[in-house]
């Protein structure tokens, strides 16, 4: 077991030292191509995605089944959203500005919860979660949420179309990529008889991790507001947000969202000075 | 104005015990999940979901929502384990199917956990089968048949005794008023707690 914790320590470590020497090699490959076009944007970004998901069948939870054209023996209900935000750079290359390529480091945290859905007509607020069992006994809890949340550090890498010419509203349609790797996760768990607390860790080490990998294909459009040689601002919607490598051990399983993005950006040769 | 705050006093804490009872029944309700290779019958669980299902000849005989599907009734030394639920398209009258071990009196409903892991020979004298259908109780005479407890468990709720969840398969093979029938692919998962369990 300490052998495995080990392992994957290093594959953490490992995988942390490659992704941050490619987003500085494809950050090297930005201000290439920005000395031939001139232009190199830097700025921060921020979003939120929610996924459409469903809960990995779960050995734990009394009642919950789930049948072909999705539909679930029981009245829980799942959720999956995410927030991230992080620092980009920008090439704007091509005849009359019409392309960019960006490329940074982005911090995401997935939440994921499961409740029982007060507005169905079965709804008590509550679930069974089974945590132990012999051959004479089994024991469930009465509970009432539970979160996981993941903390992830990745790399996106994006391809924007402009629309129009250099004008100060801008309407432009996007493509993207993003790796992401686990750094942390934790689960937290809402018991219906607060004196059961005691058994948060015992439930929290039934819940298996998500994948240590994620990666994720996106589109969005939005528009920009402001010139290249200024502050700008950009607001876009994306969808889909398609989850490549969906986790089919972790609480939740989430295929594909949607969400939006707002970036700022600045003129890096200002920024410099 | 004082009469009318005591009905609103009385509707409200009636609401409130009907919620009340309501969530302190979840175990009580019954959890369908179909059995692919048996149509119309649950899969077998053991996870005290209230359910009972078996074949007799061509028509199904299964729980529903809407009748406790077992009630334990232990009398005069004697013990019945009635299972009672529908026959689907067959018949729109109820039907019940009673177990009867004679000799076999359980102070409480944990006093069934002695059968965990067992089979129950029906054609053993100590032991009657019982067919209930519109309100008509027919003997059946056995041919072949047994009732078998797969598990007995102890179900805990945040660390309180709740009932016993009793798991397990049956088929009988008889004669009802002289006709054959056969009662095959019997699978049940069912709490026993003090709400159905009856001593007297």
């Amino acid at each position: 077991m300490q052998l495995l914790h080990h392992n994957s320590i290093y594959y953490e470590n490992y995988f942390m030292t490659r992704l941050i020497t490619l987003t500085f090699l494809l950050l090297e490959a930005l201000i290439s191509t920005s000395q031939e076009s001139k232009i190199l944007l830097f700025g921060a970004e921020a979003g939120f995605i929610s996924s459409m998901n469903e809960l990995n069948n779960n050995d734990h939870i009394r009642g919950y089944v789930s049948y072909p054209m999705g539909y679930y023996s029981s009245s829980i209900i799942s959720a999956s959203d995410r927030i991230f935000f992080g620092l980009k750079g920008e090439s704007i290359f091509g005849e009359n500005a019409h392309w960019a390529i960006a490329t940074g480091l982005r911090y995401s945290r997935n939440s994921d919860v499961i409740s029982d859905n007060s507005l169905h007509y079965n709804s008590t607020g509550y679930f069974y979660w089974k945590y132990s069992e012999d051959e004479e006994k089994t024991e469930y809890l009465k509970i009432e949420n539970i979160y996981q949340n993941s903390h992830y550090l990745g790399l996106p890498v994006e391809l924007k179309y402009f629309i129009s010419v250099p004008v100060k509203l801008r309407l432009y349609l996007k493509m993207g990529a993003e790796f992401n790797l686990l750094l942390a996760n934790r689960s937290k768990i809402d018991f219906r008889n607060p004196d059961m607390k005691g058994y948060e860790s015992t439930v929290s080490d039934q819940i298996a991790d998500p994948n240590t990998i994620s990666l994720a294909l996106y589109g969005a459009g939005g528009f920009k507001y402001g010139y290249d040689d200024n502050i700008s601002v950009s607001m876009e919607l994306v969808a889909p947000h398609v989850n490549l490598i969906p986790s089919d051990n972790a609480l939740v399983k989430s295929y594909a969202g949607a969400g939006f993005q707002i970036n700022v950006q600045y003129p890096f040769n200002k920024l410099i000075k | 104005m004082k009469i009318l705050s005591t009905r609103l006093f009385l509707i409200l804490s009636l609401t409130i015990m009907l919620i009340s009872c309501k969530k302190d029944n979840e175990l009580s309700k019954s959890v369908y999940i179909p059995d692919p290779e048996n149509n119309g019958l649950p899969a077998y669980s053991e996870w005290g979901y209230n359910t009972f299902g078996a074949y007799i000849d061509r028509c199904i005989f299964v729980s529903n929502d809407y009748v406790v599907p077992v009630k334990v009734i232990v009398t005069e030394g004697n013990t019945s384990i009635r299972l009672q639920g529908d026959q689907g398209a067959c018949s729109d009258s109820d039907i019940s199917l009673t177990f009867k071990l004679m000799g076999f009196s359980p102070e409480s409903y944990t006093d069934f956990s002695i059968f965990n892991d067992s089979t129950i020979n029906l054609t053993n004298e100590n032991v009657e089968v019982y067919i209930n259908e519109s309100s008509a109780e027919k003997k059946v005479q056995v041919i072949s048949g047994e009732l078998t407890f797969k598990r007995i468990q102890q179900l805990y709720v945040d660390e309180e005794l709740v009932e016993i969840i009793a798991s397990g398969v049956f088929d009988v093979k008889g004669l009802i008023e002289n006709e054959p029938k056969y009662i095959f692919e019997g699978r049940f998962d069912l709490g026993i707690g003090n709400d159905n369990f009856y001593r007297y």
